[in-house]
């Protein structure tokens, strides 16, 4: 029990004496929640950039839309708008006849579809006519509906998968090279408790990364968790638990460092950009949105997401709670059976 | 009588490499046997089977007369192991080293005791980062004494020391000598294990091919050279015996 105390206490040194666990676990979540926060978060949207072409028949029509902040329009040739289309320096261009307003922009793109709507009911209340429908906006900018709600747990969620896979796993495999776990095995030191020390030490780092993603955001941006903190908590330590599992299946065999950022490059970029932790996973393909959702980032994505916005209850994610466990027990026994002390 | 070290007919390959080959030797208490031998000899494989490290092929080892199978929570808490190219973590103390290594076992020497006996007793609250390669050496002998070993393994522990640095560990050896402390010792320096080996092992190619004191081996394997101007050395036997010029090992 002692040489357990001992070995968690190192755990915790190792992390406070190493300058780069310093940015991972504290600086890169504060500027990510800052950054992303006040660039998603604006009060004011941005204008739409509107390329007219030069060639358009004089209108009225036009003038109303000059006259609008909703739009910022841009003249030019065909050839210098398209130019400007493709560099993304405006959304579409207009090219007017006197009886049709023609759009080129790209369908795909959600910014040049909204701003095609907008300047087509622009041209058509300028020409006089009416919608059937007064249209009556509420504009939300409540606590738990912001960008920056979404954004703080999945952020949380991959702080938590990188200080595991790239501190924890990275820190054995460094061992393994300098012949320390070697000299380990040669000494009466139980290799459970070189597991145990690993875990609990993460979640002594997971204390830390929770109080500075929920306070920043709190002290910011006025974030709250919806939900029960316990809760909350409860599902981040669970993630701390499967994916520091995995990071001891990650770092089993290998002594070589880059091998091992190779391994984790390779499990981790997929879920990043595929797990939803930036933007919502309703954009993706549906086909991608199922694969997706078999990832483990996912799962604690998703249940952080459902407690912090939603409020959910410990009830109402219990399904997600029993995957994370199941990883939990696969991945440590997995690393058990293939972890090399030399 | 119960040796520290018993080893009989050891073998051990890789794949068609014979790394060890029939090697039989003993330790007892308060000597220090040395190993020698060219890269390649046999002489990590001969340490790691000892150590518990490797399994052998075929053959004997008994440590304090008991075996690795049976014994080995018993063997590791009375053994110290000194490992070749071992890197501690560089930002720990030498005291948290020293403490972290001493929780493994139930029986453990004070840290300034331990301190005092490797001459880093002012370097305690030092980081290993900060120690020259000579302190760094001593604090891995001080962990493999934590627990007031009677039998140590030094593998190679003056490699890449320079003079001064590798007379400060000679010492600290020939203290642990005086105290009882069964040594066994793998180096490339001839004069190493002729100022501290109480028997010396010559190995090549897996296999024991000379064994005895330095004394023995001088007279025995030097080549016939006590001139007027100069007697022969260790180094003579090692040659003649191996055919490797010393700068090739």
């Amino acid at each position: 029990m002692y040489s357990l105390f001992v070995m968690i206490k190192c755990r915790w040194l190792e992390f406070r004496r190493e300058p780069s666990a310093f940015y991972y676990v504290i600086l890169f979540p504060i500027i990510s929640i800052v950054g992303l926060g006040f660039i998603f978060n604006s009060p004011q949207r941005k204008p739409f950039s509107i390329g007219v072409d030069s060639s358009s028949q004089f209108n009225s029509s036009l003038y109303e839309l000059r006259g609008n902040d909703q739009f910022k329009v841009i003249d030019g040739s065909q050839d210098s708008l398209e130019t400007e289309l493709k560099r993304g320096h405006i959304q579409l261009i207009l090219r007017l006849t006197d009886k049709e307003a023609h759009f080129v922009y790209d369908p795909q793109n959600n910014d040049a579809y909204m701003a095609r709507l907008a300047v087509s009911a622009n041209l058509e209340k300028a020409a006089g006519q009416n919608p059937k429908f007064l249209p009556v906006d509420t504009q939300v900018s409540a606590a738990g509906l912001r960008y920056v709600d979404f954004l703080i747990p999945g952020l949380l969620a991959f702080s938590i998968v990188s200080t595991s896979l790239f501190g924890t796993g990275q820190l054995i495999v460094a061992n393994r090279r300098d012949n320390l776990l070697k000299r380990y095995f040669v000494t009466p030191m139980k290799p459970l408790s070189y597991m145990v020390s690993h875990i609990v030490g993460r979640l002594l780092i997971l204390a830390m990364e929770i109080s500075v993603v929920l306070i920043s955001g709190w002290l910011i941006f006025g974030f709250k968790v919806q939900g029960s903190l316990f809760t909350f908590i409860f599902f981040s330590v669970l993630g701390a638990a499967a994916f520091t599992s995995l990071a001891l299946v990650a770092a089993s065999r290998t002594s070589n460092s880059s091998a091992y950022a190779g391994i984790v490059n390779a499990i981790v970029m997929p879920m990043a950009l595929m797990g939803g932790v930036w933007f919502s996973r309703s954009n993706f393909p549906e086909w991608l949105v199922h694969i997706s959702d078999y990832f483990p980032l996912t799962m604690l994505v998703d249940s952080l997401r459902l407690i912090a916005l939603e409020g959910a209850s410990f009830g109402d994610a219990w399904s997600m709670a029993g995957k994370l466990l199941s990883m939990t027990v696969i991945f440590a026994a997995g690393a058990s059976r293939l972890f090399k002390w030399y | 009588m119960t040796y520290l070290i018993e080893v009989k007919n050891l073998s051990k390959s890789f794949r068609s490499f014979e790394a060890v080959k029939d090697l039989s030797l003993h330790v007892e208490q308060g000597e220090c046997l040395a190993i020698l031998g060219p890269n390649g000899a046999g002489k990590t494989t001969t340490f790691e089977m000892l150590e518990g490290l490797l399994k052998p092929d075929s053959g004997e080892i008994l440590l304090f007369g008991k075996t690795w199978d049976k014994d080995r929570s018993e063997i590791l808490s009375r053994i110290g192991v000194q490992l070749q190219e071992t890197s501690l973590y560089k930002r720990f103390t030498v005291r948290e080293t020293l403490e972290l290594f001493g929780s493994f076992y139930k029986q453990r020497k004070p840290i300034k005791e331990l301190l005092e006996l490797v001459d880093l007793s002012d370097k305690m609250d030092v980081e290993l980062r900060k120690l020259s390669g000579g302190q760094k050496q001593r604090v891995y002998i001080a962990a493999a004494l934590i627990n007031d070993p009677e039998l140590i393994f030094l593998d190679e522990p003056t490699t890449g020391l320079d003079p001064l640095a590798r007379r400060g560990v000679w010492n600290i050896i020939n203290n642990l000598k005086k105290e009882g402390v069964g040594i066994l010792l793998s180096t490339h320096h001839m004069e190493e294990a002729e100022y501290l080996a109480s028997r010396i092992v010559i190995l090549d190619s897996g296999k024991i091919i000379a064994q005895g004191t330095s004394k023995e081996l001088i007279e025995k394997f030097s080549g016939g050279e006590k001139v007027t101007v100069r007697h022969g050395t260790l180094e003579d036997v090692f040659l003649n015996l191996t055919g490797k010029e010393l700068a090739n090992v």
